[in-house]
């Protein structure tokens, strides 16, 4: 239940084994690799000066980067066409870790060769298919209007004395058509329609050839030429059209065919190079983080302090490698959350708002057991908090932390649906183990307020532990999260609690002399931090604007604190909605008459309530946790640990 | 959303744009100037141009000039553009397409011409980026061929594919109608997704100008090109305001004379005034009609599309003046001259 402690990792080896030992190391999916370059330049690879690393000292002074080539990149682009023609998914997830790579080249000359045989049929496919196309476009229907006209194509296109076209007008063109026909030496006959509009028959004596032609282009007249084949009537062309678009159709399946042979013969095979060239641009990816001299490679990498041992085990198969661990860990440190399986769902909140910095505390164990109170309080259902429990339980096998997440706040649903004595929001089944919301409003909105007071006075400890931890005087015993702060915060809730229930442990005078010292405290709190660290001068360059911000600052420190404590209302609010809302579709339910509806409209009101409500209870307790909780203690401000693997 | 809501921002901003256009006394001021130089000078330090044309090396060059200028309107469309969005952004994008257009017809009429596009510079970056086709790769083409290939993808390679094998007089005539109808059609239908209100106003202003520019293109068919009549009246424009299109065919089909006295009995019977060379002043003729029914909508001051409407026109008729006033100093045309070419009417200037 912490943030794992880091150390860095250098590794020199001889340049042929760079490979091998990066594969290695993917495996064991323990390292965050940095750039060594910049290692290097900060100087952190350093090497005592012996026989044995002289080579490598003089080699130091030529460092390089890797330059990533094309040629993955051009091999994913054969492989995306192959995937087109043959029709075949590959999915890169799951990756044979063990797999023996072969060289880019050999990759490369393989799927250049199945490329190539594939390359033909597919290219007449294409063919046969655009043919296809322009025929269902332009030719299938252009007859429809025509049908059981009796005079053969091949007859008009012999007449000495007069010439005809086919082709599209588009309606507006049309129109002027009509509005001006007594003027057009032409007749033009509707005879179907096409993909891009309807298709005409002009007719027109062969002499007015360019007048006609003129006056069709005005028109954008689109001319669709009939082929030599197309010889008969109306009813003939369209037979012959159709036995045209079968002989095309059995083209295209023999061409498939062939295809299909192809694609049996060598998917295994595809499939495994692009597993391959999935593999070597992943290195290649990962390279760039490597540096090189004229022998050697540098590596630097994060790995945590307990998995060192196993890191170095893992690279024992290679060629002798230096390997040294720089112990310096410092904010640049990324951060490894580790909590056990019962938390662990929740770094998915913490990582949400920020992955915490390595030199803070893991917030996760407080926002788990947080977030789950306020949730069970506001959500208190033993049946359906069994539904999300199930629900979580197959959520977590798509995304397995979210799902995790639910099926916790599902038990912790469960538990006050108990202690509530709700199932599916009845509440006459089982008896409450504690209380029932709606019977003692005032209580459960004390209960919210006294949890809300709880987690706050945690969160002020973690306020002041993440501030000793970063040396933080000035935030940590003087800010107004900081140990003035809670002692500001205590006298209030005891002056306040104190009047409201008629006791006084401690006399108010005595109160208010202690809040108005943690009060200065805040106020002064830059001079006061100086002073313990003997700085001069006590404060910025700006005293005047400093004093204004900072007492306007304790207005706000004030609100903060009220309204921090009272917005943890909503929790017993919520508690009361739940079960305000279901009495609503109770009455519903009621209405119905029968017992079919009423079972009908309970079972809707429990989807609706489990769905809306169940997303504004999630996100109301977010909202407590990040605006109310993280905004004293936590920054989130760390860089999460992030291994180089293959796959996903 | 109300056009209240939509124009009341837009068109008081609009307001106070316009009160930055030359004055009169600008107009005369600029005529009286002895160079270009002198005019460029009082523009930049006059006038709101100033901000663009700051930048421009050479105050003599007026290419450079006239690019900066479009640049202005350029960024005056991307102010007004900036107040709207989904069917209205679309309908003022759509005109910009006339730039594509009309640069398009530049294009064509050298190429067909046998000269070469490198001379022809004359689109300012900012403008190019609202382009459908890559103006650069465009002016690359050697041959008209090599041009209309390059535009195989766009929406004008089906309207002027058919006409690449006419001869030079006809070719751009055809090819030039045909754009200008692809232009017209395209901004019609964008403007059909607006509010009721906006489209009436559109369709005011449009019908007005399609009816002057079909009178311009019959005139100019009967006149000179020998179209067929059924020929003519299929490139006139649709949706014309005051003649429709039994009006226009009845144009089509007389002589020139006739025409004439149809057109005369007509509002827009300027356009045939004898009183000055109809053939030399039709041109400038349009764009007067035009600045005028702007002028007049603008003054107006609707709540709806009519005030970034006629603010774009305005503009635009104003940056044409100013460079024609600048080339007529250049080719030494006297002030009384000069102000016969210019839009505006200055002092007394008629058609």
């Amino acid at each position: 239940m912490s943030i794992e402690k880091m150390t860095m990792m250098n590794i020199v080896g001889d340049i042929d084994s760079l490979d091998n030992v990066l594969k290695d190391l993917l495996k064991t999916r323990k390292v965050d690799l940095v750039s060594a370059a910049s290692q290097i330049e900060k100087s952190n690879f350093l090497f005592d000066v012996s026989y044995k690393n002289v080579d490598l000292l003089v080699d130091l002074n030529d460092i390089r980067s890797f330059e990533k080539s094309e040629e993955c990149q051009e091999m994913f682009q054969k492989g995306k066409k192959l995937e087109a023609v043959l029709n075949l998914e590959f999915e890169v997830e799951k990756i044979d870790e063990n797999i023996k790579l072969a060289s880019k080249d050999e990759l490369n000359d393989e799927l250049e060769s199945i490329c190539s045989e594939v390359s033909e049929p597919s290219r007449r496919i294409e063919a046969l298919k655009k043919e296809q196309e322009y025929l269902d476009n332009f030719h299938t229907n252009s007859f429809n209007e025509m049908e059981g006209f009796p005079i053969k194509v091949e007859d008009l296109r012999n007449m000495d004395y007069f010439d005809f076209k086919m082709g599209i007008f588009t309606k507006e063109n049309i129109h002027k058509v009509k509005k001006n026909y007594e003027n057009i030496l032409a007749v033009i006959l509707h005879t179907g329609s096409s993909s891009e509009g309807e298709v005409y028959f002009v007719f027109y004596p062969n002499k007015l050839e360019l007048e006609i032609s003129r006056i069709l282009r005005s028109l954008n007249f689109k001319e669709i030429f009939l082929p030599k084949a197309y010889a008969g009537t109306p009813n003939e062309i369209k037979d012959n059209i159709e036995s045209q678009k079968e002989k095309l159709n059995f083209e295209i399946n023999q061409q498939q065919r062939i295809i299909d042979e192809i694609k049996e013969k060598y998917s295994d095979r595809i499939k495994t190079i692009m597993e391959q060239v999935w593999i070597s641009s992943k290195l290649d990816d990962i390279k760039e983080k490597v540096a090189f001299s004229s022998h050697f490679f540098y590596i630097s990498g994060w790995v945590s302090v307990s998995d060192k041992d196993e890191v170095k085990k893992a690279l024992e198969g290679n060629d002798p490698l230096i390997i040294k661990y720089e112990h310096e860990e410092n904010a640049e440190s990324p951060t490894k959350l580790k909590n056990n399986w019962f938390f662990r769902p929740f770094e998915w909140l913490v990582n949400l708002y920020g992955t915490p910095g390595y030199n803070e505390i893991d917030p996760t164990p407080f926002v788990g057991i947080s977030y789950m109170l306020l949730f069970g309080i506001m959500f208190g259902d033993l049946g359906q908090g069994f539904v999300m429990v199930i629900a979580g339980y197959f959520l977590s096998k798509k995304m397995e932390l979210f799902g995790g997440l639910i099926s916790r706040i599902g038990l912790a649903s469960m538990l006050f649906g108990l202690l509530y004595g709700a199932v599916f929001g009845i509440e006459t089944l089982i008896p409450a183990l504690w209380m029932k919301p709606f019977e003692n409003i005032n209580d459960i909105l004390m209960v919210a307020i006294f949890v809300g007071v709880s987690a706050l006075l945690v969160a002020y400890i973690y306020a002041i532990i993440n501030a000793y931890k970063r040396r933080d005087i000035e935030e940590g015993v003087f800010g107004k999260e900081g140990i003035a702060g809670v002692i500001l915060y205590i006298t209030m809730l005891v002056i306040v609690g104190g009047s409201m229930l008629g006791l006084s442990i401690i006399p108010v005078p005595v109160l208010v002399g202690i809040a108005v010292i943690a009060l200065s405290a805040i106020i002064f709190r830059l001079p006061l931090t100086h002073m313990i660290e003997g700085k001069r001068p006590l404060h910025g360059d700006d005293i005047s604007g400093y004093y204004v911000e900072s007492i306007f600052s304790l207005v706000e420190t004030f609100l903060g604190m009220l309204s921090g404590t009272i917005s943890f209302i909503r929790v017993g609010a919520f508690a009361l909605t739940h079960v305000g809302l279901f009495l609503a579709f109770e009455t519903i339910g009621h209405m119905m008459g029968s017992t079919v509806g009423n079972v009908i409209v309970l079972i809707i009101g429990n989807i609706f309530i489990l769905g809306l409500e169940g997303l504004i209870v999630f996100i109301q307790g977010m909202r407590l946790q990040y605006y109310e909780l993280f905004s004293r203690y936590y920054r989130g401000d760390g860089r999460e640990f992030n291994p180089v693997r293959l796959g996903k | 959303m109300g056009n209240v809501r939509r124009f009341s921002a837009i068109n008081t901003k609009l307001r106070v744009m316009r009160s930055r256009f030359l004055k009169d006394e600008d107009y005369v001021a600029l005529m009286k100037k002895e160079s270009v130089i002198e005019q460029v000078k009082h523009l930049i330090s006059n006038t709101a141009y100033g901000q663009v044309l700051e930048d421009v090396e050479e105050y003599d060059d007026i290419q450079a000039i006239e690019l900066e200028l479009e640049k202005f309107h350029t960024l005056q469309f991307e102010k007004i553009l900036n107040y709207f969005s989904d069917d209205y952004e679309k309908y003022l994008k759509s005109y910009l397409l006339r730039h594509e257009v009309e640069d398009l017809k530049i294009f064509l009429r050298a190429l067909a011409r046998g000269e070469s596009l490198e001379k022809y510079n004359q689109t300012s970056v900012t403008r190019k980026k609202y382009y459908s086709f890559s103006y650069d790769q465009i002016k690359n083409a050697k041959t008209l061929d090599e041009m209309i290939d390059k535009l195989k993808d766009t929406r004008y390679y089906d309207v002027i594919y058919p006409y690449r094998h006419e001869d030079y007089g006809k070719l751009t005539f055809y090819m030039e109608m045909n754009l200008d109808r692809l232009y017209f059609d395209t901004i019609h239908e964008t403007a059909q997704e607006m509010s009721k209100a906006d489209r009436q106003a559109f369709e005011d202003a449009f019908g007005e100008n399609i009816d002057i520019l079909n009178i311009e293109w019959i005139y100019r068919g009967l006149k000179f090109y020998n179209l067929s009549p059924e020929e003519l009246i299929n490139y006139t424009l649709p949706y014309g305001k005051h003649l429709k299109f039994e009006d226009l065919k009845e144009l089509c089909y007389v002589e020139i004379e006739e025409f004439k006295k149809i057109i005369s009995r007509t509002k827009y019977k300027e356009m045939v005034n004898e009183e000055k060379d109809i053939d030399l002043f039709m041109g400038i003729r349009v764009q007067r009609h035009m600045y005028n029914y702007f002028k007049e909508k603008f003054n107006q001051g609707e709540l709806d599309i009519s005030i970034p409407n006629a603010y774009l026109h305005l503009l635009e008729y104003e940056i044409k003046d100013i460079i024609s006033i600048l080339e007529a100093l250049k080719y030494g045309l006297s002030y009384y001259e000069a102000k016969e070419y210019l839009v505006r009417d200055i002092e007394g200037s008629d058609y």
